[in-house]
């Protein structure tokens, strides 16, 4: 079976190491006998179809640089928005899932229309970092899921969360975390999430399969 | 009321660093002690007439003794922060120590090394004159955030009476010299230079300033070089103390096409600290011909490089920081440079001695590829995160055969014991503790 991947902006939204997860995938995928052909779109490319992939992927920048990629990205919001309704397997990691929302409202002020794919806000602010080692409860795995959070915003209004948290430092406010519906997995775990939890990592994989199947 | 103040602050400060230091305590206490009691008490003493700052990722505190021992060969008078305090707390007890009771500096000249993100507090009321940022990489993420992020932290502590001197060679660093008073330092193309970035990430690859992509004439190492900016014409700026021409076979570089300074250990790592310290010491006065002096040949104190003998094997500790990519990438070009067939002993156990965290993600960051060259014969990878080195290693081309993986730092010396090779251990200070007491000891 030949699985198509696309790495989305993998040449700066890869701020603490997130091609990791693109790799394992890989080999997750290769290991369960398909041929995967990866591909790299950026911010130079002009034409992107999310209808040629059979999984996507996002990962951390920083901020400037997120809204540097969600400018581009908007151009093809129409095609991620079908390919999420055709059930894509997706992933978005770090603070990249947040521009899959309805807006964003800057540390300096400014309010960024968000992809839209979901209706939930996000807020940033410049004062203080939120970092931690997290462990937390996804209700599609047995095992727990362990992770890094490192981000600088509060997110509203997520209707179906990703995980809820079993462990965390003080200074975070929230219970539960990232997102998921149909296929699309967000998370504000940064780096390499999938190399963290392999169970994850083989149920992306298992999903991938199944859809082209 | 305020000459009493000072009088009590100085003197409390001096009193409890000598307990301090009995009890082998650190330079931090005294000053975070004396600042609960006199929380403003920096804005009331006289500091020496000329003070310089060095800040920012890597290379703090070897530049900052490399500068205080140019300036006190050269009979200046001068305090620094050796021991490496550098929050606001260890400030005030090097400033509060160096003080007359009154309050008044007994040195000409301070010399401080700031943390990057703490430099706001430390500066507002000790002005630099003079505020030198060697570069801004990816360094403890877990606690910093981002390059951008500390890029911030230091703008604020930037103020306009300050002279900033920076490295001109590092495309985030130099954006802190736009309209404002600025000197610069950085290399011209050296014979080791790289046409391409092939480092695992890119932090060069858009500009910092309009996001269009940048160009490179060379790479001296990662993303820093001579770049230049597609769309707004962003570029490395002119620099004043600039590398001319470096050998790291020879150990030597040039600074300004004539003034040659002999290196005791041969790294581009050393070569910019030598540069900064040789625009340092122009700065503070200094001729030229006796920087020269007292930088060629110079051993550094710090032990970060360190020899070790242990059964039969025989090497180099290259003492590297944990969560900094770019530090890893140094000692890994130091091993892949060595002519000689070497070993490796990679050892993460803890990840930093200040906070707690089992993030590992900057291993993805870090350039081990490299290390699948003829000269490595065998890759020891310990310690408790010996898993994630094992999976990192695991998507590199280096042959299985030449991966030894140990489950505890215990268990590599054991068998590094009958190694032949020269051996280079990469770690951190965290870690190099465990393995220089077993060195010492002789046996696991």
């Amino acid at each position: 079976m030949e699985i198509k991947i696309l790495h989305l902006y993998s040449d700066f939204m890869n701020l603490y190491g997130e091609y990791g997860n693109v790799r394992l995938l890989t080999k997750a995928l290769e290991d369960k006998g398909c041929e995967v052909i990866l591909d790299k779109k950026t911010v130079t490319d002009t034409e992107i179809d999310f209808a040629e992939y059979d999984f996507i992927y996002c990962g951390a920048g920083t901020e400037s640089k997120r809204t540097f990629s969600l400018n581009h990205l908007k151009k093809f919001k129409d095609s991620l928005k079908s390919a999420f309704d055709a059930g894509k397997a997706i992933l978005f990691t770090g603070n990249s899932w947040e521009m899959l929302g309805k807006t964003i409202n800057t540390a300096d002020g400014r309010v960024l229309e968000g992809l839209n794919l979901f209706g939930f806000t996000v807020k940033e602010q410049n004062a203080r970092r939120l970092t931690g080692d997290i462990k937390a409860k996804a209700d599609f795995l047995d095992n727990e899921l362990i992770g890094f959070i490192n981000k600088c915003s509060e997110v509203e209004n997520v209707t179906s969360p990703l995980f809820t948290l079993t462990m965390k430092p003080e200074s975070f406010s929230f219970e539960t975390e990232g997102i998921h519906e149909k296929n699309l997995f967000g998370t504000q775990i940064v780096g390499p999430v999938l190399v963290k939890n392999p169970a994850f990592c083989n149920y992306i994989a298992e999903l991938i399969i199944n859809n082209k199947k | 009321m305020k000459k009493i103040k000072v009088f009590l602050a100085v003197l409390f400060c001096k009193t409890v660093r000598f307990f301090a230091k009995l009890l082998g305590r650190g330079s931090s206490l005294p000053g975070a002690l004396t600042l609960k009691l006199f929380p403003n008490i920096l804005k009331d003493i006289t500091p020496p007439e000329k003070i310089i700052a060095v800040t920012g990722s890597n290379g703090k505190t070897s530049t900052v003794e490399l500068i205080a021992h140019v300036l006190i060969e050269s009979g200046a008078s001068l305090v620094y922060n050796k021991e490496g305090s550098n929050q606001i707390e260890g400030v005030t007890t090097m400033l509060l120590c160096d003080s007359t009771l009154s309050g008044k500096a007994k040195s000409k000249i301070a010399l401080i090394e700031s943390d990057e993100r703490f430099a706001k507090y430390t500066f507002k009321y000790i002005k630099p004159d003079y505020l030198f940022i060697t570069n801004l990489y990816r360094d403890q993420l877990t606690r910093n955030g981002h390059p951008e992020w500390v890029y911030a932290s230091i703008n604020d502590a930037i103020s306009d009476d300050i002279t900033l001197v920076l490295n001109a060679d590092d495309p985030l660093v130099s954006t802190f010299g736009t309209d404002r008073k600025a000197l610069y330092f950085g290399a011209d193309k050296l014979s080791f230079d790289k046409d391409v970035n092939d480092s695992v990430y890119d932090d060069g690859k858009y500009c910092p300033v309009c996001n269009a992509p940048m160009s490179y004439d060379y790479y001296h190492y990662n993303h820093i070089g001579s770049y230049n900016c597609s769309k707004c014409g962003y570029k490395k700026p002119e620099t004043k103390w600039t590398i001319t021409d470096a050998s790291l076979e020879d150990k030597k570089l040039t600074i300004n096409g004539k003034h040659t300074i002999e290196l005791s250990f041969s790294s581009i790592y050393q070569c910019y600290n030598s540069l900064v310290a040789f625009a340092a010491a122009d700065i503070a006065g200094v001729k030229a011909e006796d920087a020269v002096k007292a930088l060629s040949g110079y051993k550094m104190q710090s032990g970060r490089i360190m020899d070790f003998t242990f059964g039969k094997a025989q090497g180099t500790l290259l003492v590297s920081k944990h969560e900094n990519s770019v530090s890893y990438d140094q000692s890994i070009n130091v091993v892949t440079h060595d002519k000689n067939d070497v070993a490796v002993l990679i050892i993460v156990d803890k990840i930093s001695r200040k906070y707690h965290t089992e993030d590992t993600s900057w291993l993805w960051d870090i350039d081990f590829e490299k290390l699948n060259s003829d000269n490595v014969k065998s890759i020891y990878l310990a310690g408790s995160y010996w898993g994630d080195l094992d999976v990192r290693f695991s998507v590199t081309d280096i042959p299985k055969d030449k991966l030894i993986v140990c489950d505890s730092v215990e268990n590599a010396m054991a068998k590094l014991k009958d190694e032949e090779n020269f051996t280079y251990v990469i770690t951190c200070f965290s870690d190099k503790g465990k393995f220089l007491e077993i060195v010492k000891k002789g046996e696991v």
